[in-house]
C-alpha cells in the first residue's frame, strides 16, 4: 500500500516538475539562455491563481487560463526587453536571469508579504480506494499536465512554428535560410516557457502554503531534470522528471526531506559522469 | 592603405600607483578609529567578498564559470567550527585545515567537473554545491544539523570588532596582492589564454586541464580560509550561512564589476555587499536593488563597471593610424621562381604511416602515409571535403586516429595531447581563431610555449627575434583582436613560431587576405625556408602560393592520397585535374 | 541562346562582403536569366558561398545591390526572400537530422500559406524523388550523402521558389553519386526553376550550365557561356594556378 502511494505521490510531482522542465529545455536549446528567472514564473502564476480565484471569486479553470496567458506575456516581455541580446551568451544570460529572479521574487516579497498564502482548492478531498489515498487534486494535476503535455507535443511535432522550433533547435542556419523568423519563434519559445511554468505553479497553489521564494525548489529540480534528460529533449525531460518525481517521494517517504534535493543532485551528477550529454541529450 | 583604429593595450592590468596604494592601504589601517562598529562590521564582510571575489575570479579568466565557490567557503567555515567546537583545537591550528580541507574537495569535484565545458561545467559544480547542502544540513553528528554548530571561539588573541577586523585586513592584502601577482604572471597570462580561445592555447603548448585545475583548487583553498575566518568571526555556522545564493553573488560580483579586469571583481564585491549594507535598507530593498543593478549592468554594460569605464577610457585616447607594420622591408614578389633545393639527404623529420580515421559512417582519412624531411615545405592540396583538416587535426592530436603512427624524430605523438605535442615540436595554426583577441600581440607570443622554453628572459628574448622577423615591432602593444585581418594572420604565425616548433603547420594561412598580404606573408615564409632548419607542412588553395613555396605536394582526395611530388609533377598529374576539376 | 533575350531574374550589381574584417567578395556582379543555369565556380575561398548569402539575405553587403525581378531587394530579410521566388540550399546540405525526411521537407514550406497547398507541394517532390518517398520516415542524420543532398533540394523546392540556390551540391559525394545529382538539377531545370550553381568540380558545373562565372580572390576573374569556358586554358589557371 505504502509503494503505491509512492508511487502515486511521486507521479504528482513528476507531473508538476515536467511542466516546469519542459519549458526551461525548450528555452535552453532553442535560445541558449539558461533561465534562472523560470523558478519565479512558477511562483507568479501560483499567486495569479491564487488572487483571481481566492480573492476575486473567480472560476479555478478561467484563473488558471488566465494564469497561463499572463505568463506568456510575461515570458514575451522577457525575450524581447532582456533576453534577446544574451542568445548564446551562456554566462551573461545566466546572470541576467539571475537578476530578473532576483528583482521578481524581492518585488513579490514586498508586495505580497510574507505570511503563506493559500488558495482555494477546486477539488478538495480525497478519494479512499482500499486504503490508498488519493487526493482528488493531485489526480487532477496530474490529468492537466498529461492534457498540456501532449498538446505541446503535439504542437511541436505537427504545426509549422512547432517543427519550425525544432529546426531551429538543430541547425539555425539551415532554418533560417527556409524563411524561418528567427526573432518570433524565439518570442515563441519563450512564451510557451512561461505559460508552462506559470501553469504549473497555479496547478501546485491549492496543494501548498504559497510564499514568494516558492519557485526555488522547482527550480533546482527542474535543473536536474534537464541535466538528466539532456537539454532540449522534451520527451527526455519528461522522463527524467517523472523519475526524479519519483525520487523525491521516495526519499521524502522513507528517508528525510530535507535529503531529497541532494539525492536528486547526486544521481544526476553520476550520470553526467557517464553519459556528458544527459540520457537523451542529442547536441 | 587601411586606415584603422588601433587598440592600444586594453588587456593588461591599471598601472598600479604605489602612491596611491599606500594611501589607501593607510586609509583602511585607520578607518576604525572614526567608524562606529556596525560599519566595521561592514567593512569585514565587504572584506570576505572581496577575497571571495578575488579567489573565483582566478578560474573565470580561464572562461570557466564554477557555481560552488560559495561551498568551498562553507566548506571552510564548517572546518573550523567543528576542530574547534567538538575536537577542542585551537582556531590557528584549524584555520590552515580549513584551506586544506576546501582545497581537497576542489580536487575531488574538479576532477570530473573540469573534463566538461561550458553549462555541463556549470550544472556539474552546481550538482556538487546542492549534495553539500544537504550534507550540511542532515549529517546531524558532524555539523549540526539545521541548527548549526555555535559558540565557535575566536583565534587567540583576536577579540573585538576592530580585532577582528585588522585581522581579515591583512588576510584580504595578502590574499588581493598574491591573486593580483598571479594574474600579472605568465600562469595568469596562460589562464587567460585559456579562457581566449582554448584550442588556439592548446595548440600553443599551454596545457589545459593542468592549468584549470590548479585555478580552481587555489580558489577554493582560499573560499575555505575566507570561510574559517567568517566562522570564528561570526561565531556560529548553519546550512543558511552558505547556501545557494552565498554562489550567486560571488558569480555577481565578478560579472557586474567586470570580468576582465582584476580591479572588476574587486568593484563588484564592494558594489554588492557594501553599498545596501551601508544604507540600512530592509532585505527586501536590498534585493531589490542589488536585481535592479544586475539587470541594468547586464543590459547597458556588459563588460561589467570596471570594464566599460576601460573601454571609454580607450576610446577618448584612441587615435586612427594605418595599419602599420614594419614595411619599409622589400619583398620578393610571389610569382619570382623559386629556387629547386636539394634536400634528398635530409633526415625524415615527421613519419606518418597508415593513419585511418572514421566518423561514424565515414571514411575520413584512408591509410594515409607520407613523409617531411628536416627543412623541407609540404603542401597539402585536395578539394573541399577532401580530409585536409581531419588529417591536420589527427597529426596534431585534437584527434585520435582509429589507427596508424604519427612520428616527429622517431617520437610517436598519437594519444598525446595537443599541448605536450606543441611543446614537443610540432605546431598547428588555425584558420578562425588565428589569435588570442583580448590580448596584445606581444603578450601572444609571451603566452606560447616551447619545450627547452628556458627562463623568461630567454623565451622575451625568442619573442623579440619572432616579431622582428615576422615585422610586427610596430604593433607589438596592439590589442590583436582589433588588427586588420591580414595582420591576425601573421600574428598567428608568429605565435606558432614562439613555440620553437620544429615542424610549422599552417592551415589555410593566406584565405581571406588581399593580394598583397598574400605577398608579405610568402615573404616571410621565404624568410623561414632560408634559415633551414625548419619543416613546414602548408595547407592552401591559393595555387601560386602552392607552387611557389613548396618543395613538394602531396594531394588529398576523399581521405586518401591520390598524387605526390615536385609541384612542377603534381600540376602536369592527370589524375589531380580529374580531382579538382571533375 | 543569348541571355539578354530572356528575363534576368536575379541580379548583382557590383556587390561586395565581409566576414567580420575579411573582405571576402569584391565588386561582383552577376545575373541569373528566368530558365537557365548559371554556375559560380573556382577554389575553395574564392567566395562562391559568400555570394550565394548574399542572394539570399543571410548576408548584407558591405556594397552594391541586389535585384530580383527588377525590384531592388538589397537587405531584405530572408524570409522575404523565399516569398518572392528565391531558395538557398546551404553548403554541406543542412538537413535537419532529428527529424524524418518528411519533416525536412515540411519546414522547408514554413512560408507557404495554405495547409492543402503545402500537401500539393509535398506530393510534388515526392513524386520527383521516389527515392524518398521510401524513405519518407526515416531520421534525416541516417541517410547517405546523396540521400541527404536530395532532402536538402527536395527541401528548397518546397517553397516553390521561381530561383534555386545550390551551394556545392556534389561536396563529399562519390563520382557516381555526383552524375545523379546532376540528374536531378537537370529535371528540375526542366521543370520551369532558374538556379544558380556554386561548385568547386568545374566540370560537372560547366556540364550543366548555360553560363558561367569564374570566382579567384572575391573577384570575378572570367565570365562567359559555359561552353566555351569549358575549352579555356584559363578555367585551369584559376584552379591550378598554371
Amino acid at each position: 500500500m505504502l509503494t503505491i502511494q509512492i508511487v502515486i505521490n511521486g507521479l504528482a510531482m513528476g507531473a508538476s516538475l515536467a511542466l516546469v522542465s519542459i519549458g526551461l529545455t525548450l528555452i535552453f536549446s532553442i535560445l541558449r539562455v539558461t533561465n534562472f528567472a523560470h523558478g519565479v514564473l512558477y511562483m507568479l502564476g501560483a499567486y495569479t491563481v491564487a488572487y483571481l480565484s481566492g480573492v476575486l471569486g473567480w472560476n479555478y479553470f478561467v484563473a488558471l487560463a488566465a494564469a497561463g496567458l499572463a505568463l506568456a506575456a510575461c515570458g514575451l516581455v522577457l525575450e524581447v526587453a532582456l533576453f534577446s541580446r544574451f542568445h548564446g551568451k551562456l554566462l551573461e544570460g545566466a546572470v541576467m536571469a539571475i537578476g530578473v529572479a532576483l528583482f521578481i521574487e524581492a518585488a513579490a516579497w514586498i508586495v505580497f508579504g510574507g505570511n503563506p498564502r493559500s488558495s482555494p482548492a477546486p477539488f478538495p478531498g480525497v478519494w479512499n480506494v482500499g486504503g490508498i489515498i488519493l487526493h482528488k487534486h493531485r489526480i487532477f494535476v496530474m490529468l492537466a499536465s498529461a492534457v498540456l503535455v501532449g498538446s505541446l507535443y503535439l504542437f511541436v511535432t505537427y504545426s509549422r512554428h512547432g517543427r519550425a522550433m525544432r529546426a531551429m533547435q538543430q541547425n539555425a542556419y539551415a532554418a533560417s535560410l527556409q524563411g524561418i523568423d528567427v526573432e518570433r519563434i524565439s518570442i515563441l519559445t519563450f512564451m510557451i516557457g512561461g505559460a508552462l511554468a506559470g501553469l504549473a505553479g497555479g496547478l501546485m497553489a491549492p496543494l501548498q502554503m504559497m510564499l514568494p521564494n516558492m519557485g526555488a525548489a522547482p527550480l533546482l529540480l527542474a535543473f536536474v531534470v534537464i541535466i538528466l534528460g539532456g537539454m532540449g529533449s522534451v520527451g527526455g525531460a519528461l522522463v527524467a522528471a517523472i523519475f526524479i518525481g519519483m525520487v523525491q517521494s521516495v526519499v521524502i517517504s522513507l528517508w528525510t526531506p530535507q535529503l531529497a534535493l541532494g539525492v536528486s543532485f547526486f544521481l544526476a551528477m553520476l550520470i553526467l559522469l557517464v553519459r556528458p550529454k544527459g540520457l537523451f541529450g542529442h547536441e | 592603405m587601411n586606415k584603422v583604429a588601433l587598440q592600444p593595450a586594453a588587456a593588461m592590468p591599471a598601472r598600479l600607483s604605489w602612491a596611491g596604494l599606500a594611501v589607501l592601504l593607510a586609509l583602511l589601517v585607520a578607518v576604525p578609529s572614526f567608524l562606529g562598529d556596525y560599519l566595521v562590521h561592514v567593512l569585514i564582510l565587504t572584506l570576505f567578498a572581496i577575497v571571495l571575489g578575488v579567489s573565483y575570479r582566478l578560474l573565470l579568466t580561464a572562461d570557466a564559470a564554477s557555481f560552488c565557490h560559495g561551498t568551498f567557503y562553507g566548506i571552510g567555515g564548517y572546518t573550523v567550527a567543528i576542530l574547534t567546537v567538538k575536537a577542542g583545537f585551537s582556531f590557528w591550528s584549524a584555520f590552515p585545515v580549513a584551506g586544506l580541507t576546501a582545497g581537497l574537495a576542489a580536487v575531488i569535484i574538479g576532477y570530473p567537473a573540469l573534463r566538461t565545458r561550458g553549462p555541463y561545467f556549470f550544472l556539474m559544480t552546481f550538482g556538487f554545491l546542492m549534495v553539500m547542502e544537504s550534507i550540511f544540513a542532515n549529517f546531524d553528528k558532524l555539523t549540526g544539523g539545521f541548527a548549526g554548530i555555535a559558540n565557535i571561539p575566536p583565534p587567540t588573541g583576536v577579540s573585538g570588532v576592530r580585532a577582528f577586523y585588522y585581522f581579515t585586513l591583512a588576510f584580504a592584502v595578502l590574499s588581493v596582492a598574491l591573486f593580483w601577482a598571479i594574474d600579472r604572471s605568465r600562469w595568469g597570462l596562460e589562464l587567460r589564454a585559456l579562457g581566449d580561445s582554448n584550442d588556439l592555447a592548446q595548440a600553443a603548448g599551454i596545457s589545459r586541464f593542468r592549468n584549470m585545475i590548479l585555478a580552481f583548487v587555489l580558489g577554493a583553498v582560499f573560499a575555505g580560509l575566507t570561510g574559517g575566518i567568517y566562522a570564528s568571526y561570526i561565531t556560529f555556522v548553519a546550512p543558511q550561512s552558505f547556501n545557494f545564493w552565498v554562489s550567486v553573488y560571488i558569480l555577481t560580483y565578478a560579472v557586474i564589476g567586470g570580468s576582465r579586469q582584476f580591479s572588476g571583481v574587486i568593484v563588484g564585491a564592494i558594489y554588492i555587499t557594501l553599498l545596501p549594507i551601508v544604507f540600512n535598507w530592509s532585505q527586501n530593498l536590498v534585493a531589490l536593488f542589488v536585481a535592479a543593478s544586475i539587470v541594468v549592468i547586464m543590459m547597458l554594460f556588459p563588460e561589467g563597471i570596471v570594464g566599460t569605464l576601460v573601454r571609454w577610457n580607450r576610446e577618448r585616447q584612441s587615435s586612427s593610424r594605418p595599419g602599420g607594420l614594419d614595411d619599409e622591408r622589400p619583398f620578393s614578389p610571389v610569382a619570382a621562381a623559386k629556387q629547386q633545393r636539394d634536400l634528398s639527404n635530409a633526415r625524415p623529420l615527421l613519419e606518418v604511416s597508415g593513419l585511418d580515421k572514421h566518423f561514424g559512417g565515414l571514411h575520413a582519412t584512408k591509410s594515409v602515409s607520407f613523409m617531411i624531411r628536416e627543412g623541407e615545405t609540404l603542401g597539402l592540396i585536395g578539394p573541399n571535403g577532401a580530409g585536409k583538416t581531419t588529417l591536420f587535426n589527427l597529426i596534431s592530436g585534437f584527434i585520435r586516429p582509429d589507427t596508424g603512427t604519427v612520428e616527429l624524430d622517431g617520437v610517436a605523438l598519437v594519444g598525446k595531447t595537443p599541448d605536450r605535442i606543441a611543446r614537443f615540436g610540432l605546431t598547428r595554426t588555425f584558420q578562425a581563431s588565428a589569435v588570442f583577441d583580448k590580448l596584445t600581440v606581444q603578450e601572444n607570443l609571451q603566452a606560447a610555449n616551447a619545450a627547452g622554453r628556458g627562463s623568461d628572459a630567454e623565451h622575451a628574448t625568442l619573442v623579440d627575434e619572432v616579431l622582428e622577423l615576422v615585422g610586427l615591432n610596430a604593433v607589438r602593444d596592439v590589442q590583436a583582436g582589433s588588427l586588420p585581418f591580414g595582420t591576425k594572420k601573421l600574428v598567428g604565425l608568429a605565435v606558432a613560431l614562439a613555440t620553437r616548433p620544429r615542424l610549422l603547420c599552417l592551415d589555410e594561412p593566406v584565405t581571406g587576405l588581399t593580394g598583397k598580404e598574400v605577398e608579405r606573408f610568402v615573404d616571410v615564409l621565404r624568410r623561414l625556408q632560408a634559415r633551414g632548419d625548419l619543416a613546414i607542412l602548408l595547407v592552401e588553395h591559393r595555387m601560386p602560393v602552392i607552387m611557389n613555396v613548396c618543395d613538394r605536394v602531396i594531394v588529398l582526395s576523399f581521405g586518401e592520397i591520390v598524387s605526390q611530388g615536385t609541384p612542377k609533377q603534381v600540376q602536369a598529374d592527370p589524375i589531380v585535374h580529374e580531382v579538382y576539376l571533375g | 541562346m543569348s541571355s539578354s533575350e530572356k528575363q534576368i531574374l536575379l541580379r548583382l550589381d557590383c556587390v561586395s562582403a565581409r566576414y567580420g574584417e575579411a573582405l571576402a567578395i569584391e565588386n561582383v556582379s552577376l545575373s541569373a536569366p528566368a530558365g537557365s543555369v548559371v554556375a559560380i565556380i573556382g577554389a575553395n575561398g574564392a567566395g562562391k558561398t559568400t555570394t550565394l548569402k548574399v542572394a539570399s539575405g543571410v548576408l548584407r553587403p558591405s556594397g552594391g545591390d541586389v535585384y530580383f525581378e527588377g525590384h531592388r531587394v538589397t537587405g531584405e530579410r530572408t524570409g522575404n526572400l523565399v516569398r518572392r521566388g528565391i531558395a538557398h540550399c546551404p553548403e554541406g546540405r543542412g538537413v535537419f537530422p532529428y527529424m524524418s525526411v518528411e519533416e525536412n521537407l515540411l519546414s522547408g514550406a514554413f512560408t507557404v500559406p495554405t495547409r492543402a497547398a503545402i500537401e500539393k507541394r509535398l506530393t510534388y517532390v515526392l513524386d520527383l524523388f521516389p527515392r524518398l518517398r521510401e524513405r519518407q520516415a526515416q531520421y534525416a542524420g541516417t541517410l547517405s550523402g546523396g540521400e541527404q543532398q536530395m532532402v536538402a533540394i527536395g527541401r528548397a523546392l518546397m517553397s516553390s521558389p521561381k530561383l534555386l540556390l545550390l551551394d556545392e551540391p556534389t561536396i563529399g559525394l562519390a563520382p557516381k553519386i555526383v552524375q545523379q545529382v546532376a540528374e536531378l538539377i537537370r529535371r528540375i531545370r526542366d521543370e520551369g526553376v532558374s538556379i544558380v550553381l556554386v561548385e568547386q568540380n568545374a566540370e560537372m558545373a560547366l556540364d550543366l550550365a548555360d553560363y558561367a562565372y569564374v570566382l579567384e580572390g572575391g573577384r570575378i576573374r572570367l565570365e562567359g557561356p559555359a561552353g566555351e569556358l569549358k575549352t579555356s586554358s584559363l578555367v585551369r589557371e584559376a584552379y591550378l594556378g598554371i
